[in-house]
Order: C-alpha cells, then structure tokens, then sequence
C-alpha cells in the first residue's frame, strides 16, 4: 500500500469520526440513544439517562398498575434490559420481559409496558418525562 | 559535479505525481511539524509503549477489582451465574495488551505489536458493546494507525504522528462542539443539575456558591416531572459552563498553529488534569494526555514514563485501601 492510499484511509477514518458528531446527535434525538456512549464523545453535554419501567394490565377498559407475580430468577432478565434499554434506546424492545410477565402471571391477558425516560429541556431548564408504550395480548 | 546516473537529481528533480503529496496529505500536515527523524520515531515508539501500559492498567482494574466484586457476593461465595463473556475477554485483553507493550520496546517486532494491539483493543469494544467506553474507538484507531504506517520509513512516521495528532483534536472539538448541540451549557443548567443531583460534584460549590442558591438546586433532588429550573443566577457557574466548551473548542486550535503549540499543550494539558477533578474519568483523561504530549517537540511520553508507572500503582494501592474510591 502507497503512502498516499495509507494517508487517504487515515484521513477517511478522521473525517468519519468528525462527521459521526452530528450523525451520533441525530440518532441519540430519534431513537433515544444512550449520548454518553457510542464514541459521539457528548458525555457531560447532557446528564446521563434514566428510565424507569411500568406494568399495566387492563381492567373494565382501563389500564390499571400490575401487580406482578416475579421470581428471583427473572432479575438478570430485568437488570439485562434496564441496562440494554438505556444504551440502545429504541432499538431494544421489551417484548422478551412481555413474554416472561406473561408466563410468570396466567391470570393476565393484555399487558402494557410504559418505558419512561428523562431529560431536561434547554428552553425551560425544567425535568422533562418522556414515555413509550408496548402493548401485547397473551 | 556531474550525477552519478545521467537524470538523476536526487534533490533537484521534481516529484511524480505519485510521489507529491495529494490534498489528504496536505491536511493532515497542518498537524505536522520540522522535528528531527529519530525524535519523531521516539515518540510513536513511547506513546505506543504508554498507551499499551494505560490499557493493561485499566483492564487489569476491570478484571480484578470491577468482576470479582460483581461475581463474588458478600458472603464470600462465588456466583458462577453472575460470569459473563467480559470475565474471560477482559483477562485474556490485559494479558495480550501486556505482550503487545512488552514487543512494542524491540524494534523488529513493533508493528505486530501494533497490529495485535489493534486487534485486542477492538476485541474488547465490540465485547462491552453497547456499554463501550468512548476512549476504545479512540485507542481501536490510535493503535490502527500505529499499525498501519510503517514506523521505519520516515514519511510515513510523519503522516502516523500527524493523524495521532489529528485523532485527539478531533475528540476534544466534538466534546466541545456536543456541548453546544445539547444547549445544557448556555446558562449553566448542565452543572446546576449536577450540583442537584450529585453531592461529590457538589462539594467544591459548598464553599463558593451562595447558600440560598446552593440549596434552592438541592431542593430539586427529588426530581419529580417538572422540578427545576436547573439555571442559575449565581454568575460564575454559567461562566465556567460557558468556558467549558470554548476552551474545548479553541484547544485543538492552538494546538495546530505551531506559534501557540508550546502553549496550547501546556494548557490541554492542565485542561485533561482539571478534568479528573469532578467526573474522575482518570483512563480518559491518562490517554488523552498522552496523545496531547505528542504535540511535543521532546518525547515526553518516554521521559514521563516512570511518573506513570508509579501514577498506575499508587491508583492501585489507593484502590486496595479505599474500595469505595470509584474511577473509570
């Protein structure tokens, strides 16, 4: 390989990794990606993500809190997704902890999984929730 | 004096167009710099060497101290469900990046270590993905272009020393241009929800910021939907938000233009150190100092080496003695 291609790969890599910048922010602000990961280098531009994740069933047409039979066993399960679900944003789906709420809890036939997630918006400074819904049937 | 070949000028003839540099190269000089050969070759040898010392470090403190506590439980008792791949990658990772800094020190053999270097750096990124550290796409393409130019061939350690150079300003300009993206930096409102939020970054405000306004952001701790706003009327702390960002901004700057180079690495310098302060991101922070010491006219990396091998077992020993002493 030529000095000149060797240069050309290096400035190919530099020039991608300026221009990933803008890209890494327009995915962070469409699929709610983790902005302290994936090399877009916006770690202490914003304050790190946290979710938090509700369970619902539906009683006489209306979504009601569920009380959830788990097992100790499901914690990894759990802990995997909060941790997944907080880097990859929209990308990770919660339909295996759907799956396991369903086996765990035979009385239930609809289930709603709301995933909320916080931020501060720049215009008013002030805390802002942000809530995504799944819903499945047994 | 007549050529030794009828046609060959060696130092008057005009480069062919293959041999002059194209447009690429160009760009990549505003890096560069007239440093003798053997001073150049000297640095990518001690950056190489230091990077690599950085790395076993880190996964060494990975493998030891982060796992164990994760997989032994307070009675004692071994979890083996708790075993993940990242219990075998990160050993197997601070005992590979450990030979590659060992070859790295002979001459013959540096560019494997580079290659190896690269392979394991960017094992150990797609291993903790999505959980990835930013500074290992950092280290995965320091290493590849370690790699890639041949250390031997002093063209080609220029145009090495040239992209190192090019890969920390560009880290440190997108850190100061995301700041300014997010809009969290304009007013302080970043730092105030820090100041909410955490009592260790906190601290240093205790003393400087006035007390009703200190404890009008702490009221907020409960963060409920709606709690702020996260601003503050205390001056300086929009100023220092502000400054944040120009400074991360202006750095890359002043490192480029060779008239304020000696300055500008001086000050990157105090910039990564003042750093470590609040988020304590000290593999981070050791990394891009050592690629900032590249700006350097002197090898800087390897007259500081002793400092960071003892830097490396007193951040040990403090781990030994204080477990709760987090950094990342």
């Amino acid at each position: 390989m030529t000095l000149r291609t060797k240069s050309r790969l290096a400035a190919a890599v530099l020039g991608g990794l300026l221009l990933w910048v803008p890209g890494h922010k327009l995915l962070v602000e469409r699929f709610d990606l983790n902005p302290w990961k994936f090399g877009g280098f916006a770690m202490y531009a914003v304050p790190a993500p946290k979710i938090g994740i509700g369970f619902y069933t539906e009683e006489n047409g209306s979504l009601v809190p569920l009380r959830m039979q788990s097992h100790p066993d499901d914690q990894p399960l759990f802990l995997d997704f909060f941790s997944t679900r907080k880097h990859m944003g929209m990308w990770a789906r919660p339909d295996a902890l759907a799956t396991r709420v369903f086996e765990r809890n035979p009385a239930i036939d609809q289930l709603a999984i709301v995933i909320t997630s916080q931020h501060i918006d720049p215009q008013t400074a002030k805390l802002e929730k942000t809530q995504r819904g799944y819903r499945y049937q047994r | 004096m007549e050529p030794e070949h009828p046609g060959e000028h060696s130092s008057e003839r005009s480069p062919s167009p293959e041999e002059r540099p194209g447009w690429t190269q160009r760009v990549l000089a505003w890096a560069g710099d007239d440093l003798p050969a053997t001073v150049r070759e000297a640095q990518l040898r001690s950056v190489q060497i230091a990077l690599l010392l950085a790395l076993t470090f880190e996964l060494t403190i990975y493998a030891i101290y982060r796992r164990i506590e994760a997989v032994v439980d307070m009675s004692g008792a071994f979890d083996r469900q708790a075993l993940s791949v990242s219990d075998v990658a990160m050993p197997l990772g601070m005992g590979l990046a450990l030979l590659a800094m060992v070859l790295a020190r002979e001459e013959r053999v540096r560019r494997w270590s580079s290659w190896g270097a690269f392979a394991v750096m960017a094992a150990v990124a797609l291993t903790l993905f999505p959980n990835t550290p930013n500074h290992y796409p950092v280290l995965t393409i320091a290493f590849g272009f370690l790699a890639l130019f041949d250390p031997r061939d002093e063209a080609e350690q220029q145009v090495a020393l040239q992209g190192l150079r090019w890969l920390l300003a560009i880290v440190l300009f997108a850190a100061g241009v995301q700041k300014v993206l997010y809009g969290l930096y304009f007013q302080g409102e970043f730092f105030a929800y820090r100041i909410a939020t955490d009592p260790a970054f906190a601290r240093p405000f205790e003393w400087l910021m006035p007390v009703a306004e200190l404890e009008r952001l702490r009221s907020y701790g409960a963060l409920a939907e709606g709690a702020g706003p996260f601003r503050s009327s205390w001056w300086p702390l929009a100023a220092l938000a502000n400054a944040t960002y120009v400074i991360e901004m202006l750095l890359p700057v002043s490192l480029f233009w060779r008239r304020t180079r000696p300055l500008g690495l001086v000050l990157t310098v105090l910039f990564f150190v003042g750093m470590e302060i609040a988020p304590r991101e000290i593999f981070f922070g050791i990394m891009a100092i050592q690629m900032t010491l590249l700006f350097g006219r002197r090898d800087w990396n390897g007259r500081l080496m002793p400092m960071w091998i003892v830097l490396f077992l007193v951040l040990l020993a403090i781990r030994n003695i204080f477990p709760d002493f987090e950094f990342y």
